[in-house]
């Protein structure tokens, strides 16, 4: 459409160029022809004249010396009798105003057409910077600069390579150039740079080259710069050199400084943006990595966590659920995704009833330490079976959390004691076996201790002598005195030891009930508490006792004499007891040893006390009181402490 | 007054013999021994004893005190417990009425004593 209107136009410009040159001609004709005299009327020659030299210039040119040589021409045809030296000046004067305008007219064209290029290449940059603002992608950023510098015909062509430090081509981006740029391409990714790359990597400046088909035989580009020369700068920012860019165009702007300023300020913003973009991919890079290690870690504590066989609630400091193990999921049948984010006092609320055997203590231990700030030591607690949770013995802890991201919460620990519990009760289960099974031992001793006593009843029923049945009778006692001390042992809580109190209570009922016509006047004060023997001494210790009660209850009392029996046991230093039988009867008889008797009790008393390691003394100041020492050769009891030496226990 | 008749209920026989020896010779009229509760029961049903001597722990499934009970209930017989020193069941014997027993190993004087109360009683 524009070429139709500039062609209709020319032929308007021939045409009344024509009209005006005929004019001319015929003017000069007229004049000296048929006036003969005077001069031409050459004014209106300069019409044409400037019209042809501004419209077409140089070639304008011709229409003055045409109009010149007509004038001359005529002259010496047509004037036959005047040459008049004015012709010959105003033929000069036409052709001198003809190259003036021509001159004139081709100045201002070419500032025409250099202004319009840089408003080209002005309006290419701005496109460069808005693109430079928006692109975060490099390879897209340096093919739009390019795309930009050439679509608004500022350049014919541009192109950027992209170096690494090692100034290698990373990679190139073109416009303008297309296939035709693919050996230069090829060219720069192996490692050769063209010239004026090279030279300009050395300087801040713009590398013109004004004839590259003289200077650059051997570029790739060659055959596209016929007609044109290059622009080629570094691509710096902050001392950085990112690479070289080089655009093509008309050999005529490259000397101007504007030009070179220009396509310089287009390196530094390419540069600029290339920088930003270095940046933020590093920004990136930087936050990938610590993304990725933080995802390690957390995949890392996620696994350890879920490795664990100890069920774990991360809570924070608002007892909201911060997470929650594998094992944790699996000891109460829940998943994590119902739970994280929870509340654990409603989650404890809604969810424990059917979870533990004692959901209400449960609740009680462990709302109690989030109210009061402090934290649960082995609570045991008894999950029961539900669908495919499983029955367990928990053992439940929790810590506080010092520091990081949850600090302020807590840590619960769930240690599944199943095991250990089940093994604890099998422990106590044959722990009670076995006690029921000495209970019966000592059970059976008692009742065939009984036996025996029996049978001797029988046999002495045939016994008439009144000695022989007492020794019987004694006897009998003797065997009593000792099913007793298994008596006291099955029913006791301790099958160990035997409260000797007790013992005592029980065999002088027995003595008493024996010798019962002694039962009203003679007093039995038993004074001992606390003191636990084990059978070893206790048998031994019960018959002395037994022996010693006997003889006073036999000898003590004549003539229904009145008085007292006291036993008494007392523990004197750490080790030793003192066991004292005394009564207020008529007295041991004088002259007589007791270690030296005849009597079977005195021997099986002084006997036994040798047995336990004791010693044995016999005061007859008031009554008789027997008072026997055990040093370190009785193992006893006073309230759980444990006194004595063990190693005598088994003698 | 003839003497009482009395049936001895213990699982060790060496024992009720003896007791039976000891209260005959007091003149006691003992005719039978039994060594089970359920014994006890078929004997006191034959024998009509004035009252029962009866052991606590027994052979077979009745205890001592579960045989005194249906005696009593079935027979109006009163029982006599022979019990160890501490034995736990003194609390369960709490709930017979009358409650008479006598400690183990069993000593003759208060045997007859408690046969004359439970006779008395009855």
């Amino acid at each position: 459409m524009e070429i139709k209107v500039e062609g209709q136009q020319e032929k308007q410009k021939i045409t009344l160029i024509a009209v005006l040159l005929a004019g001319s001609c015929f003017l000069t004709y007229y004049f000296h022809q048929f006036l003969q005299t005077g001069t031409v009327f050459t004014h209106l020659f300069y019409i044409p004249i400037i019209l042809a030299s501004l419209w077409w210039k140089r070639k304008g040119v011709a229409v003055a010396l045409f109009l010149a040589l007509f004038l001359l021409f005529s002259d010496t045809i047509l004037r036959e009798y005047v040459l008049t030296a004015n012709d010959y000046l105003r033929a000069c004067m036409f052709v001198t105003i003809g190259v003036a305008v021509a001159l004139l007219s081709e100045r201002i064209a070419k500032t025409q057409e250099k202004t319009a290029h840089l408003n080209k290449v002005l309006y290419a940059i701005r496109n460069v910077n808005q693109l430079i603002t928006k692109e975060k992608d490099r390879d897209r950023l340096l093919k739009g600069a390019c795309d930009n510098l050439t679509q608004t015909r500022g350049y014919y062509s541009a192109w950027i390579a992209l170096l690494d430090e090692n100034r290698d081509v990373v990679t190139t981006a073109e416009s303008g150039l297309g296939k035709d740029f693919l050996p230069m391409a090829n060219l720069l990714k192996g490692g050769t740079l063209t010239d004026c790359g090279k030279k300009a990597l050395g300087q801040t400046e713009v590398v013109v080259t004004k004839d590259p088909l003289s200077t650059c035989i051997d570029c790739p580009l060659l055959d596209q710069y016929r007609g044109r020369g290059a622009m080629t700068i570094r691509l710096e920012h902050e001392g950085k050199i990112y690479g070289i860019a080089s655009a093509s165009t008309l050999i005529d702007f490259l000397s101007d400084e504007e030009e070179q300023s220009l396509f310089q300020e287009v390196a530094i913003d390419i540069a600029f943006a290339l920088h930003n973009i270095e940046l933020e991919e590093k920004h990136k890079h930087a936050e990938e990595a610590l993304q990725k290690s933080e995802e390690k870690y957390r995949s890392l504590t996620d696994d350890v966590l879920d490795s664990s066989s100890v069920g774990i609630f991360i809570l924070d400091s608002d007892f909201g659920v911060v997470w929650v193990n594998r094992a944790l999921e699996d000891y109460f049948d829940v998943k994590r995704d119902d739970i994280i984010g929870k509340d654990k006092r409603q989650l404890i609320r809604e969810r424990i009833k059917d979870i533990f055997e004692n959901p209400d203590s449960f609740a009680h231990t462990v709302f109690t330490t989030y109210d009061d700030n402090t934290y649960i030591e082995r609570f045991e607690c008894h999950v029961l079976p539900y669908g495919t949770r499983k029955e367990r013995w928990l053992e439940h802890q929790s810590q506080p959390i010092q520091s990081g991201l949850y600090a302020g919460g807590r840590i619960e620990h769930y240690y599944d004691i199943t095991t250990r519990k089940q093994a604890q009760d099998k422990l106590t289960a044959s722990l009670k076996e076995k006690e029921v099974l000495l209970k019966e031992v000592h059970h059976r001793v008692k009742n065939n201790m009984q036996v025996i006593s029996s049978m001797l009843s029988l046999q002495s029923q045939h016994i008439t002598d009144k000695a022989s049945l007492e020794m019987f009778q004694e006897s009998q006692n003797r065997i009593r005195s000792m099913a007793l001390i298994h008596e006291k042992l099955y029913t006791s809580e301790d099958l160990a030891h035997i409260d000797i109190a007790s013992y005592i209570h029980s065999l002088t009922h027995q003595l008493i009930t024996t010798y019962h016509t002694l039962a009203s006047r003679v007093n039995m004060d038993i004074a001992i508490t606390d003191i636990f023997l084990t059978i070893t001494t206790a048998i031994p210790c019960g018959l002395i006792i037994n022996e010693l009660v006997t003889n006073a209850l036999k000898h003590a009392f004549p003539h229904q004499q009145k008085g007292t029996i006291t036993i008494s046991m007392t523990p004197s230093n750490k080790d030793s007891l003192i066991l004292t039988v005394s009564d207020t009867g008529v007295g041991f008889p004088e002259g007589i040893d007791f270690r030296n008797t005849t009597t079977l009790g005195m021997q099986l008393v002084t006997s036994l006390v040798e047995q336990l390691d004791g010693t044995i003394t016999l005061d007859r100041s008031e009554g008789t009181t027997f008072t026997i020492t055990f040093r370190g050769g009785v193992e006893y009891k006073r309230k759980n402490i444990e006194h004595g030496k063990s190693t005598d226990t088994d003698r | 007054m003839a003497k009482a008749r009395i049936l001895i209920v213990e699982d060790e026989a060496i024992v009720a013999v003896d007791i039976q020896k000891t209260l005959q010779k007091l003149g006691y009229d003992v005719p039978a021994i039994a060594f089970s509760g359920e014994e006890a029961l078929k004997k006191a049903e034959e024998l009509h004893p004035d009252v029962v001597l009866m052991d606590i722990v027994l052979r077979g499934q009745m205890d001592g005190i579960g045989a005194a009970q249906k005696i009593y209930e079935r027979f109006g017989i009163p029982s006599i417990f022979m019990t160890g020193y501490s034995e736990e069941l003194l609390e369960r014997l709490n709930i017979l009425q009358p409650l008479l027993y006598v400690i183990k190993p069993v000593e003759i004087n208060e045997l007859t004593t408690a046969i004359d109360t439970a006779l008395k009683e009855a």
